[in-house]
């Protein structure tokens, strides 16, 4: 009896876990459908704000207006990450951007990249007005840049301070518009409503940048095994 | 409870969410439970998404500011995740290395001989 | 004018200023540069937290912040009340002494110039759990803390710090997950995220008894409670000695303050007296089994963190008395915390101390350190009386208080755990000092080569702090007492 315990011992454990996540779903499943859903006051309430906003979107709002501080925290998470995983030396040398090969992949990567910096752009600009925004935006850069890195083409010496700075950058522009409207008005992280469309696009265009160089370390630090 | 697009949703991203837990705790692989995690993280997203959807005419922006946070907050999680595995990877072939080396290596065992029990 | 700074600009301050820093170090890359900046705002930030404790516990009302403008449940309050103003004042008082010791911890280690962004990011993350009013803001705060602890670990970039790291990531990815779930089912049913609000709502039903439980769990991760415990032990001794010190002191209470928010102040009617009591049994056997734990501990630092274990168990004791004299208990738990918070930090620190005189922590060869290592050996006595709860020390009146209040309760059997949980607290933290007074067999047994205990002044600052809080009790408790 003893032998069979120790000898399926991991079936054992695993079955008993196959069961009680059987379990708590069963109860999660009744207990969620148990209760109504909330009557929805805080969409209308964020509706009849929206003319305070500066911008249209209401999800932008959302992000930069109603609840900017979470997203003043999510840009400080990011970069944490950025300073964890970021080489101080690096172990391959930095090539310059110099297209030497012919490979199958620049050939993509001449064809894309252009077309995928103007869709960024464009992601970028809309932001205000329909679903677009920083994060998208810098999704698409850190694309281009590593298809760049899968073409071998090294462009990026993570070790420079300029990257440190532009990694930063959209902390920083955050921080500054905080500050600024802080002195001016008194209000912690309220944008003044005529300036208030042209400071989010400011701190979104800033946020781009950082937001796609940090996306593309986080990729080559993974990548190329470095750190 | 009513058969709405809503509920099917909030009923998948239960089982979803059930799928990354099994995911994360049948796994001894480290990477495999990093993949777990994400399952769980995105069926979060999911249940949040099905309940702002409730009233169709009016879809509550709030969860969708959540989960756009919330995706970024998870990339950043698991990069940092990946990279620490990747590190670790490191170690282990230098280890092996060593070994291939046939090298004693008595000295670097003293080192990593340390209590990590329950580990994982 | 004082009131005005306090009222507006100081709640904001304590998030933009640790974040600042953090990106002055991490772009200049400096290490004397950061060092310096970072010792003055350590100081502007205890002095900001100390002039907010005076206004909160004087006027007995919370500051209240509303970030932009934006009434809850639209927008995010920040608040500041007597249990939070009291856990800021810590965290910038340990902070400061902390970044006293890590200005000369690293020595021209390349792993400064990553440690000091971090460093303030991670304060940043307490500062912001501390004052947060608003769940789906707190689970940032708890990533950001979370994520920026693994970093700092991590950095230390040997084998077992990176492994150790890696658990502690998943074990934190994990717990805050299953704290967003709970916030994700509180909101589908009740649509607010605000704490106030939230708790003028909340009914006992089903959903929400998930929630209450799927947040405990989270959080009991985090906190490194009895059963969900084993990742701390290795990820707090192999970070460096400022790391653990933090982490022990200070980043496992960040993820109490929660559960202990959740339990008491925002989901209240879900918590009944069995799920306090299955809280409170937990709390008994992390106390035993930690404390059990540390005294066959090998390694000096790994001995500290199964004391933490141990500690947190002294935390929920105080659940059960919660429902009986709410009060006293919770003043029993600021006490505890604070008490807890300083000793252990100052004890990491002279830990580290030891760790990088001697070369090793193996306690079997650390006989006779007292003599070349006085300072630290002293730190030690002193926050071992108060992790024991001696008399004139702060651990002493918080055993006390929840004693009392166990008496008073009828609830005998906790009692009982603290008793034993003295004992063997005595008798492990009395198996080091034994060894460092015993003269070592051989004279030559311990080579060191350079002694400087110059670092641990901030150490024995938090050793002092550790004694002046058990002089004062009457006092400080009838102060903190008075202002719920």
């Amino acid at each position: 009896m003893n032998d069979f315990f120790t000898n399926n011992r991991q079936v054992i454990e695993k079955s008993l876990i196959v069961i009680l996540v059987s379990l708590f779903t069963g109860f999660f499943i009744f207990a969620l459908f148990n209760q109504p859903v909330h009557n929805n006051e805080l969409q209308a309430l964020a509706v009849t704000h929206l003319d305070q906003t500066g911008v249209t979107n209401i999800v932008t709002a959302v992000l930069l207006n109603y609840r900017a501080y979470d997203t003043l925290l999510e840009f400080a998470v990011f970069l944490s990450v950025a300073i964890a995983v970021l080489p101080y030396i690096l172990d391959t040398p930095v090539l310059k951007f110099k297209l030497q090969e012919e490979s199958q992949v620049l050939l993509v990567a001449k064809a894309f990249i252009p077309l995928t910096i103007i869709m960024a752009g464009y992601l970028l600009w809309i932001g205000s007005t329909k679903p677009g925004g920083a994060f998208q935006a810098a999704a698409l850069l850190a694309g281009c840049l590593v298809l760049l890195s899968l073409a071998n083409v090294r462009v990026i010496d993570f070790t420079k301070l300029r990257y440190r700075l532009l990694m930063s950058t959209g902390l920083i522009a955050f921080l500054a518009v905080i500050l600024l409207f802080n002195i001016i008005s008194g209000v912690f992280l309220r944008f003044p409503l005529e300036l208030a469309g042209i400071s989010i696009l400011a701190i979104e265009f800033f946020a781009t940048f950082a937001i796609a160089l940090i996306l593309f370390l986080c990729f080559e630090s993974i990548n190329k095994g470095h750190a | 409870m009513e058969f709405t697009q809503t509920n099917l949703y909030s009923l998948c991203s239960i089982l979803l969410f059930a799928i990354g837990l099994l995911g994360f705790l049948l796994n001894s692989d480290f990477i495999r439970k990093l993949l777990g995690l994400n399952v769980i993280g995105i069926a979060i997203f999911m249940l949040l998404l099905a309940a702002a959807n409730t009233y169709p005419n009016a879809v509550d922006p709030i969860p969708h500011a959540m989960v756009l946070t919330g995706i970024i907050v998870a990339a950043a999680g698991t990069a940092l995740g990946l990279n620490l595995a990747s590190k670790i990877a490191k170690f282990a072939r230098l280890v092996q290395k060593e070994e291939a080396a046939a090298t004693p290596v008595e000295s670097l065992l003293d080192n990593s001989r340390n209590d990590l029990q329950g580990r994982g | 004018m004082n009131d005005i700074f306090i009222t507006v600009f100081s709640i904001p301050a304590l998030i933009i200023l640790p974040m600042a820093l953090a990106i002055i170090c991490f772009v200049a890359g400096k290490t004397t540069l950061s060092r310096i900046i970072s010792v003055m705002s350590a100081m502007v930030l205890v002095a900001i937290c100390a002039l907010q404790a005076g206004y909160v516990l004087q006027q007995g009302a919370p500051i209240e912040l509303i970030v932009g403008g934006w009434q809850p449940p639209l927008g995010i309050k920040l608040s500041i009340n007597a249990f939070s103003a009291i856990m800021l004042l810590m965290t910038s008082t340990i902070g400061l002494a902390i970044t006293l010791y890590s200005t000369h911890y690293f020595e021209n280690d390349d792993k400064e110039a990553r440690f000091w962004p971090l460093w303030w990011l991670l304060i940043t993350a307490l500062n912001g759990v501390f004052i947060s009013s608003d769940i789906f803001n707190t689970y940032i705060m708890l990533e950001l803390l979370g994520l920026s602890a693994v970093s700092l670990i991590a950095i230390q970039g040997t084998q077992q710090a990176l492994q150790a790291s890696f658990q502690y990531l998943l074990v934190g990815l994990f717990g805050s997950l299953m704290y967003l779930l709970g916030v994700a089912i509180i909101y589908r049913t009740y649509g607010v995220l605000d704490n106030q609000l939230l708790a003028h709502l909340v009914e006992s039903n089903l959903s929400m008894q998930l929630a209450l439980a799927l947040i405990t769990l989270g959080m009991m991760m985090k906190c490194a409670l009895f059963p969900l415990h084993f990742w701390l032990p290795s990820a707090h001794s192999n970070a460096s000695a400022p790391v653990s010190a933090m982490l022990s002191a200070l980043v496992v209470k960040a993820a109490f303050f929660i559960l202990f928010n959740f339990w008491f102040e925002i989901l209240t009617p879900v918590v009944t007296t069995a799920a306090v009591t299955i809280l409170g049994v937990f709390g008994a056997m992390a106390v035993i089994y930690g404390s059990f734990r540390a005294f066959t501990s090998p390694r000096l630092k790994q001995l500290i963190a199964y004391s933490t274990v141990a500690q947190i168990g002294y935390l929920f004791l105080a659940f059960p008395l919660m429902f009986v004299a709410p009060d006293l208990a919770r003043t029993a738990i600021i006490y505890f915390i604070v008490a807890h918070g300083c000793a252990k930090a100052a004890m990491f620190l002279a830990a580290g101390v030891i760790q990088k005189t001697v070369g090793h922590d193996q306690l079997s060869q650390l006989q006779g350190i007292a003599a070349q290592l006085p300072l630290s050996i002293f730190v030690f006595a002193v926050t071992s009386a108060s992790l024991i709860g001696l008399p004139p020390s702060g651990g002493f009146i918080a055993k006390w208080l929840l004693l009392n209040n166990a008496v008073e309760a009828g609830q005998w059997w906790w009692v009982v755990t603290l008793f034993v949980g003295g004992l063997l607290a005595s008798a492990y933290l009395f198996r080091v000092l034994n060894l460092a007074f015993t003269t070592p067999a051989q004279e030559s047994a311990i080579v060191i080569s350079s002694v400087s205990e110059g670092k641990l002044l901030g150490a024995v600052g938090l050793a002092i702090i550790t004694i002046i809080i058990g002089l004062n009790a009457m006092w400080l408790t009838n102060l903190i007492t008075s202002s719920y």
